[in-house]
């Protein structure tokens, strides 16, 4: 069972991914800059190279994230909320919601002294191939922590 | 004991803890004091394995917090805060920003990088690099009241 999760802060805006042998995760959306993800357990193709965790690899600008985990793995996608660029390519503006404005305003009451709930309570799941897309990116920062 | 690895990305410094032993102590800031005069500290954590038992406030008068089982995505921001493993074994990672880290020993672990190291950084700012490894902690925190615990084999070492 693959899943997918997020959480943000008003500087980093990370995404974890767990995958079981064989499975795959895709993002629908891309960046027009390189992005980086850090594999913290297993071993994946992406690009048709093979890399074992602990490493970094370098997402290139405009590219579609497509991972397939060779034995069971998972990364974290490292990307920055304070980037309003990057931001609004992942999850452009609609309606009366701002995602940028919204991670660099977004000041619960557990900040400060108070402690966090866990774990965000939106989680994309699937088995086999899953596709993460813009709008359920957004569904998770938004409902994440409700 | 738990073992430390921190590694620099484009945008992000990481620490990678794993640790054995139930109670050793993953981290612990206490900031005493000066805590209303500190920012944020920005931190997103991801527990890929084991239990940490979170506690929060000031020495000796540690509050109880959160017991986080991975896989778990968790957001820490306060200042005075510190976890501790509450498995045999925990492997975990905090993911931090790089921006205002590189150059300032101070700050979100750094301190372990060289002088060469962090010229590096701040010369090659999209390059990513492993800082440190085997930063190793021998401490164990009891789990209701966070106070210190020594080990055998650290009451042994003592010793000799």
């Amino acid at each position: 069972m693959a899943s997918v999760t997020t959480t943000f802060d008003p500087k980093s805006l990370v995404i974890a991914n767990i995958m079981n042998a064989g499975e795959t995760i895709n993002y629908d959306w891309s960046i027009d800059e390189m992005y980086q993800i850090i594999l913290t357990k297993g071993t994946v193709i992406f690009n048709g190279n093979s890399h074992e965790a602990i490493s970094v690899i370098d997402i290139p600008a405009g590219s579609e994230l497509a991972i397939e985990a060779t034995i069971d793995s998972s990364f974290l996608t490292l990307l920055r909320s304070d980037n309003q660029s990057v931001v609004n390519q992942i999850m452009p503006p609609d309606g009366s919601y701002n995602y940028y404005d919204f991670m660099q305003s977004y000041r619960p009451d557990w900040y400060g002294e108070g402690v966090p709930p866990i774990p965000p309570a939106t989680i994309v799941t699937g088995v086999g191939d899953i596709l993460v897309t813009s709008d359920e990116l957004k569904s998770m920062v938004l409902d994440g922590w409700a | 004991m738990r073992d430390r690895t921190l590694i620099a990305t484009k945008d992000h410094v990481i620490i990678m803890d794993a640790s054995v032993g139930v109670g050793a102590e993953i981290s612990s800031i206490d900031f005493g004091a000066f805590h209303s005069t500190l920012k944020h500290m920005y931190s997103i954590g991801f527990l890929m394995e084991g239990r940490i038992q979170t506690f929060n406030g000031s020495a000796p008068n540690w509050k109880k917090g959160n017991l986080a089982e991975g896989p778990v995505l968790n957001n820490n921001v306060n200042l005075n805060r510190g976890g501790a493993a509450a498995s045999e074994k925990m492997v975990g990672f905090q993911v931090m920003p790089r921006l205002g880290g590189v150059g300032k020993r101070s700050t979100f672990g750094l301190w372990l990088a060289t002088k060469d190291e962090i010229d590096f950084l701040m010369q090659n700012p999209e390059a990513s690099l492993t800082i440190a490894t085997g930063c190793d902690l021998n401490i164990y925190r009891n789990l209701d009241t966070f106070d210190y615990e020594l080990e055998d084999e650290t009451i042994e070492n003592q010793g000799e």
